[in-house]
């Protein structure tokens, strides 16, 4: 048993939080918050259709759950009953929520006769039914009349009511200072009367005492003495509580809560706020409305109305968060249809215009202005809407709208309707803007203008879209670079270069001011530089033997830029990648045929890479090392057969057969043309001259040094020779054999002896032997050997 | 034995539904109290409640007292007819409304006059060597107070821009019964 109890008191605590927890609290809202400029907002006021009839008498029965109709309750010395009966009250009492009235005789059920409930006269309308129609006749929210008849009369709550509560309902024709006029009495009357009332302030708001704007004084207490204040009334829904009460709440009644404050209290609009908040939630009512009728969301500012045409325009302005206040069609329809909004507005009474964009509103400073943000109308109301200066205060000031939009990472100058984008930050700062000239824009409504030209950086490189054309940008203008040689010979490791992928320029192409070549001029014509291999090389000294430079001024800074690969001089050589080496002279190519050749020349320093700069160039006589062994071939086609090689001396030696390309380890495989005009030399022989004044035999790839006394021994006139550079015959080994010598053999075994100053066949082998021959003394000759020794007779 | 086990198996039943009962709360508390946030922010006051979310729960104590309070008044005086009954105390006549409305714009003047009254308003514009402007208007029944009629005195009418006087007062027949109440409006032609 003690068990048990102990189970139900556990079980019964928890139950009895969990009940706590979930009773509806009654919050009653806090003075704090009430704002005299802004008591109930106009879409609250004059929302007629806020709650139906039946809502309507929910709510009035819910306020007076028991009617003390015979006034039984009260905790006073003197009963309810008698207290009405001392005041000239019948019993039994009506509550609101059980009153009737006709509307045309203006009968109702309060009793008329003591102790006998009175009957619903025929066509009697109730209470709730009569603030219904009257809302809805006059646009006014029901609300408003429910608190209107609690602040007046306490008739919403009230349990045990008199008749004259019923009479002076809505206050109206009772002056605070005077007595009530008795024309207006009657339930109906006082409804219909204040709902008109409220509609007249509205339709005709100069014909009352206050308006919405600044300068409206305000009491705090029908005593003058009690002072007042000025009011910059934010709406008409509170100058017409004004006008209807002309009181506000000194800071005693508002710390009052519901209560009383003398001596300068004044109560009736602050009880009107606390009863409106507590009964039917905030009188702030969001400026954002929408009617039963359609789902078009409207923008409130004053008596007009504006279309919102996408949530764009609501998150430009900074509304996007806030609530859509349902209203009456009524409502809606009273408003002044001014059309559908925009980003661009105004202020009434104002001439500024405005661009809203992410809660901000930034102010055009001119008509250009609006032409360069493409909104050339900015100025006309066609686009641009007056909004009234509480919603102006509602969007943050952003400062003047400036010249350039920052849109995403983008910056674009805005010029004449478009968005030139800066393809750079340094592009923004050399065009002579700063990070202060620039305003964020989010919306994409205000930033869908069409796009520019973009701004490049000064002295960068720029390609546009899927072009291959690059452009140097220097001093506003473009130049062309039609050639990859070129721009890779003049982009520097510092080098701005962007690709433009969305400008009007990949569409549209700019004009250039000119096109860069391989050969260029700076510093007005000083400094000339070749652009090629991926280098610059700088000709200055050597100009002359180039092509004329083009004068580049303008580009002066983006060629500084590139580092100089070399200075160019006389004696500089250049290798195209195809591995052609040559020097340019008069403007023209001296090739070198073969390596040779150049490692010959004094010309052989390292080679600099080019490349297109020289392809325009002709070519002339290529250098040519004397005595070099390079073969050439006549260009008379009639005389091709026969190749040569250059002398030391410059002339041409006739090779005589093709078995002295192989005696002279010649490069058959490079054989090259020399013009007619050449100056034909001896013809090659096997005995050359050496460019030091040495005679070799030259066989099957070796040379045999010939002294001055062999050869004199054999009778080797004085003929002319051809001569070979050292370098070349130094190409060539020495035979073994080479040394004076007295016996020579011949390819076919034929065996010479010089005597005599002449060449001496040996018949026989045993004469050969018997004269002291052997291999030692005797050299393997060419057969021509014959052509230039002296013949003797022969030794048998 | 078995009597043990009983008292185990209470105990863990017992536990098991309060910690049930805590977490619900806690949970209800949590949406409840995110829910209200929410709400807040979606307002454009500092309410705690969303615009037309009606009450339909019994009124405070507080706001019952509102029909007693009005009991204790008494019945109203009454009277008939569109006048007004004549007050033996001196009139308080307050300028409400005192302005230019633009430019060019008309001149406003409004009033407030405390207890009731009879006669008519007189208001005077006056700059020192120009014209002075008088107006003489009715004085109109509001719902709940008396006060004079708008006036609206054209900008033409000023014979210069500047800073005009204006004294306005109730008058019957010969009588002042009012206080002077003054101001002054900056004139923009």
């Amino acid at each position: 048993m003690k068990r048990s109890l102990w189970l139900f008191g556990v079980l019964g605590i928890a139950l009895s939080s969990l009940a706590i927890i979930f009773t509806p609290q009654v919050h009653a809202v806090s003075t704090a918050a009430f704002d005299p400029t802004r008591i109930i907002d106009d879409s609250v006021f004059y929302n007629s259709s806020s709650m139906t009839v039946d809502q309507i008498q929910a709510f009035l029965n819910s306020k007076v759950p028991v009617c003390d109709n015979w006034g039984t309750n009260g905790s006073t010395s003197t009963s309810r009953a008698n207290y009405a009966a001392n005041n000239g009250q019948l019993l039994p009492l009506t509550c609101l929520k059980g009153y009737y009235e006709n509307p045309s005789t203006h009968e109702n059920n309060l009793t008329k006769v003591s102790g006998q409930a009175a009957p619903i006269p025929p066509g009697a309308q109730s209470a709730a039914q009569i603030i219904s129609i009257a809302s809805t006749y006059y646009g006014i929210n029901p609300q408003v009349l429910i608190v209107l008849l609690q602040k007046e009369q306490g008739l919403v709550t009230d349990d045990w009511p008199f008749a004259y509560q019923y009479q002076a309902a809505t206050g109206y024709g009772c002056p605070d200072t005077a007595v009530c006029n008795s024309q207006y009495y009657g339930f109906w009357n006082q409804v219909n009367h204040a709902a008109a009332q409220f509609r007249n302030y509205a339709n005709y708001p100069n014909s009352f005492n206050y308006v919405p704007g600044p300068g409206n004084f305000v009491l705090y207490n029908p005593s003058s003495s009690c002072g007042g204040s000025y009011l910059n009334i934010q709406n008409q829904a509170t100058a017409s509580l004004y006008d209807y009460t002309p009181y506000q709440p000194n800071a005693a009644a508002l710390a009052a809560g519901y209560g009383l404050a003398p001596p300068c209290g004044a109560y009736g609009n602050r009880n009107f706020w606390l009863y409106f908040n507590d009964w039917f939630g905030s009188t702030s009512g969001t400026f954002l409305l929408q009617s039963p009728a359609s789902p078009a969301v409207y923008l409130q500012s004053g008596t007009t109305r504006y279309g919102i045409p996408s949530y764009d325009v609501l998150r430009a302005y900074g509304f996007a968060k806030t609530k859509v206040t349902p209203v009456s069609d009524t409502y809606m329809n009273s408003l002044t249809d001014g059309g559908t909004l925009g980003t661009t507005f105004t202020v009434e009474g104002q001439g500024a215009v405005y661009l809203a964009d992410n809660g901000y509103r930034f102010g055009f400073s001119t008509q250009q202005q609006c032409a360069d943000w493409g909104v050339p109308s900015c100025l006309t109301t066609a686009t641009t809407k007056p909004l009234s200066p509480y919603l102006f205060s509602l969007i943050l000031n952003g400062g003047d709208l400036k010249r350039l939009m920052l849109n995403g990472t983008a910056i674009y100058l805005m010029q004449s309707g478009n968005k030139r984008p800066f393809l750079t930050y340094p592009a923004l700062l050399q065009n002579g803007f700063t990070a202060s000239d620039i305003t964020p824009v989010t919306s994409p409504i205000n930033s869908n203008q069409p796009i520019g030209y973009s701004l490049p950086e000064n002295n960068s490189f720029v390609k546009f879209g899927a072009s291959p054309v690059f452009y140097a940008y220097s001093g506003g203008a473009f130049y062309a670079i039609n050639s990859y040689d070129v721009l890779r010979s003049l982009i520097a490791p510092s080098s701005v270069v962007m690709t433009d992928n969305a400008s009007l320029y990949v569409s549209s192409p700019p004009t250039p001011a000119g096109i860069i070549p391989s050969i260029v001029s700076t510093a007005g014509g000083t400094k000339k530089y070749v652009l090629s291999g991926g280098y610059k090389y700088d000709i200055t000294n050597v100009a002359s033997d180039w092509p004329a430079a083009q004068a580049l001024d303008a580009l002066g800074t983006i060629i500084d830029a590139k580092p100089t690969q070399a200075i160019v001089d006389a004696s500089t050589t250049f290798r195209l990648p195809t591995g052609l080496l040559f020097r340019v002279q008069g403007s023209s190519i001296t090739p070198f045929y073969n390596l040779a050749d150049f490692f010959k020349s004094p010309f052989n320093k390292s080679p600099l890479a080019i490349s297109d700069a020289v392809q325009n160039m002709s070519m002339t006589t290529p250098y040519i090392t004397p005595g070099g062994g390079t073969l050439y071939q006549l260009t008379d086609p009639t005389k091709q057969q026969m190749i040569f090689l250059r002398d030391i001396d410059g002339s041409a030696c006739a090779l005589s057969s093709q078995d002295q390309l192989g005696a002279f380890r010649f490069d058959a495989s490079n054989v090259y043309r020399i013009s007619d005009s050449a100056v034909m030399g001896p013809a090659l022989q096997s005995l050359v001259q050496a460019q030091d004044g040495a005679t070799y035999i030259v066989y099957r790839g070796t040379r045999i040094p010939v002294s001055a006394q062999t050869l004199t021994s054999w009778g080797v006139g004085a003929a002319a020779r051809c001569s070979f550079s050292n370098v070349f015959l130094g190409t060539l080994p020495v035979a073994q054999n080479s040394k004076s010598f007295s016996f020579a053999r011949l390819s076919s075994g034929l065996i010479y002896y010089a005597q005599g100053n002449a060449a001496h066949q040996i018949l026989t082998y045993s004469t050969f032997l018997s004269m002291g021959g052997s291999a030692n003394n005797t050299v393997d000759v060419p057969d021509d050997f014959l052509s230039y020794v002296t013949l003797g007779n022969s030794i048998n | 034995m078995r009597i043990k086990n009983n008292i185990t198996n209470h105990r863990f039943f017992l536990l098991a539904v309060c910690g049930l009962l805590v977490l619900v709360g806690g949970l209800y508390l949590s949406f409840k109290h995110f829910h209200k946030a929410e709400q807040k922010t979606n307002l454009t006051g500092a309410h705690s409640r969303p615009v037309n979310s009606v009450d339909y729960g019994p009124p405070s104590a507080q706001q019952k007292q509102a029909g007693d309070i009005i009991k204790q008044q008494g019945a109203p005086q009454t009277t008939s007819g569109t006048s007004s009954s004549t007050s033996t105390q001196q009139n308080t006549i307050t300028i409400t409304r005192l302005g230019q409305s633009a430019r060019g714009g008309s001149v406003t003047l409004t009033t407030l006059i405390s207890n009731s009254a009879t006669g008519q308003c007189v208001a005077t514009f006056s700059l020192a060597g120009q014209t002075t402007i008088t107006r003489t208007v009715a004085i109109a029944n509001g719902p709940t107070y008396y006060s004079c009629e708008p006036i609206d005195v054209s900008s033409s009418e000023f014979s210069s821009e500047g800073t005009w006087q204006v004294t306005i007062y109730v008058q019957q027949g010969s009588s002042i019964v009012s206080n002077k109440a003054t101001g002054s409006v900056t004139v923009q032609k």
